[in-house]
């Protein structure tokens, strides 16, 4: 149950880019990432800053598990929401409160975003190039990192309440999320007394995304079995035994590698060095956009892309479950309207009489 | 530099025992997005048994600086990180008595998970199908790059291709170049948090129903999972924004820009605030001011070439560290590029004890970053460091199997099991 403020809900319903970006009702701009992030849930509004907001809040809380929250646990406190009042509203309720830094020390409560948690986290550190400024990962990574760590402490706690009976507060940082991705700034920095460099052209291995007539194609090895075959394929033997090729040395090198294998690739199309890449067993990448991520064909085959009905961006393709069950299968739903089950949760649910819900909608509380 | 250890505490009250107490898990997964998913698990209680062997150790292994050392496969930071929070044996899975002793081992365990490409489990003659005629209630997650019944089952994965084929890497890199990789460890760290939610998924349904399954996972849909905002906003607008350098679709400033000693620091103006707060702080408050072209996120998206080269003016000659806190005094969202040491030196991070010390032979006490997460009550346990290869092959099998030291030399001198890799045997 996505719970809503009254006055204009989540700020992400019309965050740009959107459908309709210039048209003058915020309502009818309709934002594709909303859409992604709030599949197959419903939506109650309430002023949680008002007293009878958080009493029919308090009401409801009988009935749910768990409360995710954008907050800190003290910022929740302060009004009125902390772990220990939600636990007297429910003794065995699960909080989990998803923020830049976590609820405790010294930088709880900082403000954060995707960019600012790939820099604090040791991510940023390492993308880009030594001579230009670090880069934040594309998309919101960052941000969605720390949602998906949300859900597994998430998932944690109901299997530890299912074992042993209490609830629990799951903190999530998402600095701390990032670290987990960055590439070991810390331990490198212990073992090696090594700087991570920006160097994120390439990959280890040694790995490349080089020019194709139509794009890019990823040339990844792993293994030294791989990097031999890659030298074979494209036609440069006389790499294998360069001492500057070696094990070791390889990577210090790797710029001139990837300028001696770039014209090998940068006249055929990238399904064509992929595909061969391939049949020679190296880990060869497509680096599509993102049209060419839906027409991929694993994720026609399987079925990855769902399409849903969405009240404001009409009909829309959003990725799906990453696995298949041999037992569930997965239900993705239409995200809610802002309220759309308000009469559903405080009329069937709660009890609340059609003149009560009027009553609570015309002061604002709902 | 960065000698302090951690100082706060991970767990809260330990009034409850770990999550996952009872469990046990048969991790045949290597490197990283696998193993990911095991440390989670077994950070939460689970008991994890993973399973290497003398002819094919771990490919993370490799990874210590130098090999020209003392068992240098026991020295890469990225594994010893990775496997922390479980038991280390060593089974030959390619000869018939190594694989009894793994069904053995499934017989009287909760999860099997694997991350080889498709072809691998049933020429060990351990399928699905095999383990779960053994036990009928297996959780078994299977995570092959593209799907264990697709047309490319077969074709070759790993962290770096799996970022290149979800779009990351096209959304990646500065707005005049091509895509680059984000300097990670590819997709594998993103592959890893979806493997583990699937797998308690599965224990929940389990819990529920009594019920086991088998779960294929792709690599490359999972990894797609972390751009699905982005998929959608241009299924909903048809704008492929491709690669932004440090922009945003929507907000501005939005940027990471230089300061003093080779330090940056990203800023985000999230809102028309936050804009009067940084304009504030670089003394311009008349640029956020109302009929100020920059008033408004649309004016200064236009112009955020004008405004991050003033920020940039600004920023230049203060130290990153501390710029951080005064911007979030101010009100504004800022957060310091931090380095290695950095984290290690950071306060919060100390309170926090995120990282955790660890100790190791040949290495001595290294700092291992924890879970993300903190539960107030539950117990954590990650104090296991990871293990040395084939460290509790004859404890496990022992304890488990009930097999006796005759049986245990025999299959350490025909190399089911063993301690050192063949390849480094002289």
């Amino acid at each position: 149950m996505k719970v809503e403020s009254p006055d204009g809900g989540d700020a992400g319903r019309t965050l740009g880019p959107t459908a309709n970006d210039n048209a003058a009702d915020a309502d009818a701009r309709a934002s594709g990432s909303f859409v992604f992030l709030n599949t197959s849930k419903r939506g109650v509004t309430i002023d949680l800053d008002a007293a009878e907001g958080r009493a029919l809040f308090a009401r409801m809380l009988e009935r749910y598990d768990i409360v995710v929250a954008g907050e800190t646990e003290g910022e929740l406190a302060t009004r009125g929401l902390g772990y220990e009042q939600l636990q007297q509203w429910n003794p065995s309720i699960i909080l989990t409160t998803v923020t830049g830094f976590g609820s405790t020390g010294p930088y709880a409560g900082y403000r954060w975003s995707h960019i600012t948690a790939c820099a604090v986290g040791g991510w940023a550190i390492n993308s880009g190039h030594a001579e230009r400024e670090p880069l934040q990962a594309g998309g919101s990574i960052a941000a969605t990192y720390a949602g998906a760590y949300a859900a597994v402490g998430t998932q944690l706690a109901v299997l530890g309440r299912t074992a042993h009976g209490g609830g629990d507060h799951v903190d999530i940082s998402a600095q701390e999320a990032a670290l987990t991705a960055a590439s070991f700034p810390t331990l490198f920095w212990e073992y090696r007394q090594m700087l991570n460099q920006r160097n994120s052209h390439r990959g280890p291995g040694p790995s490349f995304i080089l020019p194709t007539t139509d794009g890019h194609v990823g040339v990844n090895v792993l293994t030294g079995p791989q990097w031999d075959m890659l030298c074979s394929y494209f036609g440069q033997t006389d790499m294998i035994d360069d001492p500057r090729f070696q094990p070791g040395q390889r990577q210090l090198h790797a710029d001139e590698a990837g300028e001696r294998f770039a014209p090998q690739t940068v006249e055929r199309t990238a399904e064509d060095v992929f595909h061969d890449g391939q049949t020679w067993r190296v880990p060869f990448g497509l680096v599509p956009d993102l049209e060419g991520i839906t027409q991929m064909l694993p994720h026609v085959e399987r079925e990855f892309f769902v399409d849903i009905e969405s009240p404001t961006a009409g009909s829309v393709a959003v990725p799906g479950v990453a696995y298949k069950s041999t037992v569930t299968e997965p239900a993705i739903g239409p995200p809610p309207a802002a309220g759309e089950h308000n009469d559903h949760v405080f009329g069937e649910l709660l009890g609340l009489s059609a003149d009560e819900i009027a009553a609570l909608s015309s002061e604002g509380v709902i | 530099m960065a000698s302090q250890a951690p100082q706060g505490s991970r767990n809260g009250n330990g009034s409850q025992p770990s999550p996952l107490d009872g469990l046990r898990v048969v991790d045949l997964s290597m490197f990283m997005s696998g193993p990911m998913a095991t440390q989670i698990l077994g950070d939460g209680g689970a008991e994890i048994i993973k399973v290497e062997s003398v002819q094919r150790i771990d490919g993370w292994r490799g990874a210590a600086g130098s090999q020209d050392v003392e068992r240098p496969w026991e020295l890469s930071p990225n594994y010893n990180w990775v496997n922390r929070s479980k038991r280390g044996i060593t089974l030959n899975l390619t000869d018939p008595r190594g694989a009894d002793l793994l069904k053995r081992l499934v017989t009287i365990s909760d999860v099997v998970i694997e991350n080889y490409t498709p072809r691998v489990m049933d020429n060990f003659g351990l399928g699905y199908e095999v383990l779960r005629e053994i036990t009928p209630d297996l959780i078994m997650l299977s995570m092959p790059g593209f799907g264990q019944a697709v047309s490319w089952r077969d074709y070759v994965a790993f962290g770096m291709s799996t970022e290149q084929m979800s779009g990351i890497s096209h959304l990646t890199g500065y707005d005049d170049g091509p895509p680059m990789f984000t300097g990670t460890n590819g997709g594998d760290p993103f592959v890893g948090v979806i493997a583990a939610s699937a797998l308690l998924a599965a224990i929940n349904h389990r819990k529920r129903t009594g019920e086991g399954q088998h779960m294929d996972l792709s690599q490359i849909e999972a990894c797609t999972m972390y751009i699905g905002d982005v998929l959608t906003d241009w299924a909903v607008t048809g704008d492929d924004p491709g690669r932004i350098s440090n922009h945003h679709p929507s907000m501005a400033p939005h940027g990471i820009y230089p300061c003093a000693d080779d330090g940056w620091i990203a800023v985000a103006c999230q809102s028309d605030e936050e804009w009067r707060s940084l304009a504030a702080c670089l003394g311009r408050s008349e640029l956020a001011e109302d009929g100020s072209p920059f008033a408004t996120a649309a004016g200064r998206l236009a112009a955020s070439e004008q405004l991050d080269e003033a920020i940039s003016a600004w920023t230049a000659p203060q130290g990153h560290l501390a710029l951080m806190h005064s911007l979030q005094a101010a009100g504004v969202t800022a957060g310091a590029v931090m380095n290695g040491p950095q984290l290690l030196d950071d306060a919060h991070m100390q309170a926090r004890a995120a990282l955790i010390p660890q100790d190791r032979p040949n290495l001595g006490i290294k700092h291992y970053p924890g879970q993300p997460y903190r539960f107030a009550k539950a117990a954590m346990v990650e104090n296991r460091r990871a293990p040395l290869l084939g460290e509790h092959t004859n404890e496990v099998l022992k304890e488990l199997l009930d097999l006796g030291d005759e049986e245990l030399d025999a299959l350490e001198a025909d190399d089911i099991t063993g301690t050192t890799p063949i390849a480094a045997r002289s």
